[in-house]
């Protein structure tokens, strides 16, 4: 054995001593899901984004289990099935279709996970079972319903809510203001029976959506996306109906840990701000704005390109 | 002479042709100018794949909300349509994309009730369910919305 090979020997078993032990905390609100929608979280998710982590062997050896550990936090920091059932609905369906996506864009499970765990990978059928899951969620209640429901937060909007100037601020310092009321749109999007969205941005935005600026946005360039239910008209369109929320996305490098952009996200016709610590997004939001929209500059509401 | 007269003018249709045919790989993200209105809602429509804007000057804005959709003299609105498409991004979203149709429609100050003039700017209504409305009926189809819920 040459002393090259005695040395890296030593080094392997010396790395083995600063291993970082994954522990397994306790199950407290897990996921309700069919049986079959389980077994594909549990051999495909769980073990970055739950409580009830089974490593291979290798996973434990240094330095393979640094990477491991690491990825095992930011997984349950991200989305943890032993803690779902604590989310609002809101919250399960958004994280719901972010399963969908992620999975569909080959982003989850990480390409380096699932190359040295093969069995995580999803076949197509798997992958069906997945979708059909996360779209028969959104089964919408009766249109008559949710109408009655719109009539009555429109009436309370109108002669009471109205010209209200609310003080609103997200846990990482950003304002709500209306000023959007005034901005262009830019687009315009439904998510599946679910909701539809109207998407406004600054003057700094839409001179950077026209002159492809994506890599980097310009600073100062806000976009503003209002969300509303659907509700089918008398025409069989659909109208918007209660409000369910405005989104904020603001190009400020300051927001270093989530690409240059700070997210705000306030609910409900009080404008109530979503996220407890300052880095909420970079524990949410981030996620699926990286993996899947880079070629936009992170956003996914950007007008396609036509020819006009 | 006839011949070089007639290999000009192919020579010249190609070379027109070939500009036509530049022209159509621009593609561009455009985005629409509203001038200055605001939006009062929108609207889609899964089967013509078209989502809609109407947008209206404030004294539109003001009647829509305040006055249960009688129209008010001063108003002006623009009811645009685009085409809908897959997003690329996200599975299970469409996003707004091809611009289709451009409404601008009125309020003059002539009578108390207010006469609306209405004016296709710029392509073609579609039919609504297949229909297509008379003058009077798509302007009650574009007018009859009240204003999106937005604190």
């Amino acid at each position: 054995m040459s002393i090259f090979s005695v040395f890296a020997l030593f080094v392997f078993l010396g790395a083995q001593l600063t291993g970082t032990k994954i522990e397994n905390p306790p199950v407290t609100a897990k996921i309700d899901a069919p049986i079959d929608v389980l077994s594909v979280l549990k051999k495909s998710c769980f073990n970055c984004h739950s409580n009830e982590t089974e490593l291979s062997w290798f996973d434990h050896l240094a330095p393979i289990s640094w990477r491991v550990s690491a990825d095992v936090k930011r997984g349950r920091e991200v989305m943890n099935f032993s803690e779902w059932e604590n989310l609002s609905e809101a919250e399960k369906k958004g994280k719901l279709w972010g399963i969908l996506n992620m999975i569909k864009a080959g982003k989850m499970p990480l390409p380096l996970y699932a190359r040295f765990h093969p069995s995580a990978r999803l076949d197509i059928s798997e992958i069906e079972t997945i979708t059909d899951y996360v779209r028969s969620y959104d089964i919408n209640q009766p249109n008559l319903s949710k109408k009655i429901a719109a009539d009555s937060e429109y009436d309370y909007w109108r002669n009471e809510a109205i010209g209200t100037k609310f003080d609103r601020t997200s846990p990482n310092g950003i304002h709500y203001s209306d000023e959007f009321k005034h901005w262009k749109v830019i687009s315009m999007a439904n998510l599946y029976d679910n909701s539809m969205r109207v998407i406004f941005g600054n003057d700094i935005a839409v001179k950077a959506i026209e002159r492809e600026e994506f890599h980097p946005w310009p600073e100062g360039a806000r976009v503003v996306k209002a969300v509303w239910e659907q509700i089918e008209d008398k025409y069989g369109e659909f109208r918007p109906g209660k409000f369910i929320n405005v989104q904020l996305m603001v190009k400020d490098n300051k927001y270093s840990n989530t690409e240059g952009w700070g997210f705000a996200k306030f609910s409900g016709v009080d404008l109530v701000p979503t996220g407890k610590l300052a880095n909420f997004a970079s524990k949410s939001c981030i996620s699926c704005h990286r993996q899947l929209a880079e070629e936009t500059g992170f956003l996914f509401n950007v007008p396609p390109k036509i020819n006009p | 002479m006839k011949k070089t007269l007639l290999l000009v003018l192919v020579a010249l249709v190609n070379l027109m042709s070939c500009k036509t045919g530049k022209e159509k790989q621009i593609y561009k993200r455009i985005i629409f100018d509203s001038t200055g209105m605001k939006v009062i809602t929108h609207s889609f429509n899964k089967k013509l794949k078209t989502m809609s804007v109407l947008y209206g000057n404030a004294q539109a804005y003001n009647s829509a909300l305040l006055t249960e959709g009688k129209r008010q003299p001063g108003s002006a609105y623009a009811f645009v349509t685009w085409e809908f498409q897959e997003n690329p991004y996200w599975h299970g979203s469409q996003l707004s994309g091809k611009l289709l149709c451009v409404e601008k429609l009125s309020v003059s100050k002539s009578t108390e009730e207010g006469t609306v003039d209405y004016v296709v700017r710029f392509g073609k209504p579609k039919p609504v369910n297949g229909m297509v409305l008379s003058k009077s009926s798509r302007i009650n189809y574009i007018l009859d919305r009240r204003p999106s819920i937005q604190p």
